[in-house]
């Protein structure tokens, strides 16, 4: 049956998948550890030298330290807070360009409002992704901002496209022409009917551009083109391409895993949230 | 001059829609004109695509698609000239003093909001109610409509009711406001057949109740004669046959009405009829014969079907005053026809 799900179903859903709940719970710890840096509780000492180089794992350096003697704890989780300060500023950025974009192209259909968006996002598309990013990157590199706008350049085109082609369905339905024939004007309508609608996508979607600018952090920071103020595990896996050379396998292991969970964790949760939102997968 | 219950409504004369085609621009809906009174309900029957809904939109002021255009030498709601209207007009005169029903009534409510929030956004669009005014407003349509636990209605999402529920609810989104013309665009197709006749009870009750002229489209003869008063019946965008549901039902006079009515089963104890239909199908607005458009599945069509449209006239023409018009050439001939002729 098509429509949106009722808010309770949405739940029992959720409730139901097992590994979506492990997902939504790691994905909270990272989110709680973020929190407790972004508050100054946390991860301070990233850049203090508090030893020798390449300590093993002790009480003093949960996980050693590096080639200069910082602490890599102190460091992989200040990155915590590196990696969710990115995902959320690109995610929520890319999902607002995107859904605004899409909505405008979709309802305006075949207009030149739509060809011009259409032609944008075809083009950005046909770039090869991380060459464009890296490009953007490199080009803006004077500016703080320059890696988190080489993403949200590349990320919105899939939002715009996605939201586009459900406001082209949503806007022949009938409940939006019954909202024009109450007499409400067309961006009335756009906003407080046919957006909320494409409310599963865009939440799907955020996570995913989440996730993908996390990842996209870490190729762009091992390339120099990242992170510049602070720590990420980009950075930390670029210092350790040294290190692993001499054996020293703790900077690399203490960025890659918690990378590696958070992804996890992140998938986990989008597959749920999918399942559970998309209002065409059928109640079984 | 004060108005009377015999002055119309709601009158329209010469409506056109057209569309952009290849062949320039191509009429959906070709000079129709009506006449609605107050509480009076007109049928307008027609196979799909004779462009019913789309006169119905029309009325609204809604084209079909950004490119469709609307057109009429008068439109006028009481003392209202709709055909000044500029969008902004339009928009205050939707959903307050004409309103829509559509068809679907699972996909014509949004269904990320509550009925009670749809019902208020209507209201708070067109009144300047408080919030106490507009909730007391939107349970008393709810409860006209015979939602008797009205409290629990406003907190629904539209999934949590059935077919018949959300068509209610839509009739009282219509109704809210107490428009003078009420479109109701096959309101009851989607609808199993008890729920049909309650919904038409509720619509027929509410017309009478507050004057509201309704526009009744549908493609189902057994509507027309259950709750219309008058009924037109459209061909290819046209008015083909027009009159008082009775004279129309029993003495149609156009081949095409009588065709549709043949089509109709009908249960009578004792008599077995066979449902008969109409050779060919519907036209498509660019494959439409010249003349009579109904000229290519006609049997008496002749040359002059052929070449030249024919124009609504009355049926009889004695008594040119009578409602009952059609637009044909060779009109079928009845008894009481020529009796009073």
């Amino acid at each position: 049956m098509p429509g949106f799900e009722p808010s309770s179903r949405v739940w029992q859903k959720l409730r139901a998948n097992r590994a979506g709940l492990a997902g939504f719970a790691l994905v909270s710890l990272y989110g709680l550890i973020a929190l407790a840096v972004a508050l100054g509780w946390a991860g301070q000492e990233w850049s203090l030298v508090s030893g020798e180089r390449w300590e093993p794992a002790s009480s003093e350096h949960w996980f050693g330290t590096n080639q200069l003697g910082q602490d890599i704890f102190q460091r992989a989780i200040y990155s915590v807070r590196t990696a969710f300060e990115i995902g959320l500023l690109v995610a929520l950025t890319s999902t607002f360009l995107g859904s605004v974009c899409g909505a405008i192209s979709g309802w305006f259909a075949d207009t030149w409002a739509d060809d011009g968006v259409v032609f944008i996002t075809g083009v950005l598309d046909s770039i090869p992704f991380y060459l464009f990013a890296a490009a953007v990157a490199f080009a803006l590199q004077a500016s703080t901002w320059a890696m988190q706008v080489a993403m949200v350049a590349t990320f919105w085109t899939t939002t715009s496209r996605l939201v586009r082609a459900e406001v082209m369905r949503l806007r022949n339905r009938d409940f939006v022409q019954s909202a024009l024939a109450i007499g409400l004007p067309p961006h009335l309508v756009l906003l407080r009917h046919v957006l909320p609608n494409t409310g599963h996508i865009l939440l799907a979607q955020a996570a995913m551009v989440f996730v993908a600018a996390i990842k996209t952090e870490v190729i762009l920071s091992f390339l120099g083109l990242g992170v510049k103020d602070g720590v990420s595990w980009g950075l930390m896996l670029a210092e350790s391409t040294q290190e692993v050379l001499v054996s020293q396998f703790n900077n690399h292991l203490a960025a890659a895993i918690p990378l590696l969970l958070l992804l996890l964790g992140f998938n986990l949760m989008i597959d749920a949230l999918h399942d559970a939102l998309d209002p065409r997968q059928g109640s079984a | 001059m004060s108005p009377t219950p015999q002055d119309p409504v709601l009158a329209v004369q010469d409506l056109r829609v057209t569309l952009p085609s290849r062949h320039g621009r191509l009429a959906v809906v070709d000079g129709v004109s009506l006449e609605l009174r107050a509480g009076e309900i007109l049928g307008l029957v027609g196979e799909s695509g004779c462009g019913k809904s789309v006169t119905g939109a029309a009325l609204l002021g809604m084209a079909p698609g950004p490119s469709g255009q609307i057109s009429s030498t008068s439109m006028r709601l009481g003392d209202l000239d709709l055909a000044q209207l500029d969008e902004r007009g339009w928009r205050r005169v939707r959903g307050s003093r004409i309103s829509m029903i559509f068809q679907e009534p699972l996909t014509a409510l949004d269904p990320v909001f509550s009925v009670g929030n749809q019902l208020l956004e209507v209201i708070r669009r067109h009144r300047p109610f408080n919030r106490r005014q507009a909730r007391t407003a939107a349970a008393d349509t709810l409860a006209s409509v015979g939602f008797a636990d009205w409290e629990r209605a406003l907190r629904c999402y539209p999934h949590e009711l059935s077919g018949g529920m959300r068509q209610r609810v839509l009739v009282a989104m219509a109704m809210v406001c107490h428009p003078q013309v009420l479109v109701a665009d096959e309101p009851t197709t989607a609808l199993d057949v008890t729920t049909q006749a309650q919904i038409l009870r509720l619509i027929r009750d509410l017309a009478r109740q507050s004057g509201t002229a309704v526009l009744l489209i549908t493609h189902d003869l057994a509507i027309v004669e259950a709750i219309c008063d008058r009924a037109m019946v459209m061909y290819c965008g046209r008015i083909s046959e027009e009159g008082p549901t009775h004279s129309l039902m029993h003495y149609p006079s156009h081949p095409y009405t009588a065709g549709l009515s043949a089509a109709m089963p009908r249960l009578s104890p004792g008599r077995v009829e066979l449902v008969k239909g109409i050779p060919g199908s519907v036209p498509g607005p660019e494959q439409r014969p010249a003349g009579c458009s109904f000229s290519n599945r006609c049997e008496r069509a002749d040359d002059l079907c052929r070449s030249q449209v024919p124009l609504l006239r009355s049926a009889d023409p004695a008594m040119p005053a009578v409602a009952h018009r059609h637009a044909c050439h060779h009109p079928l001939a009845h008894a009481i026809d020529s009796a009073t002729a």
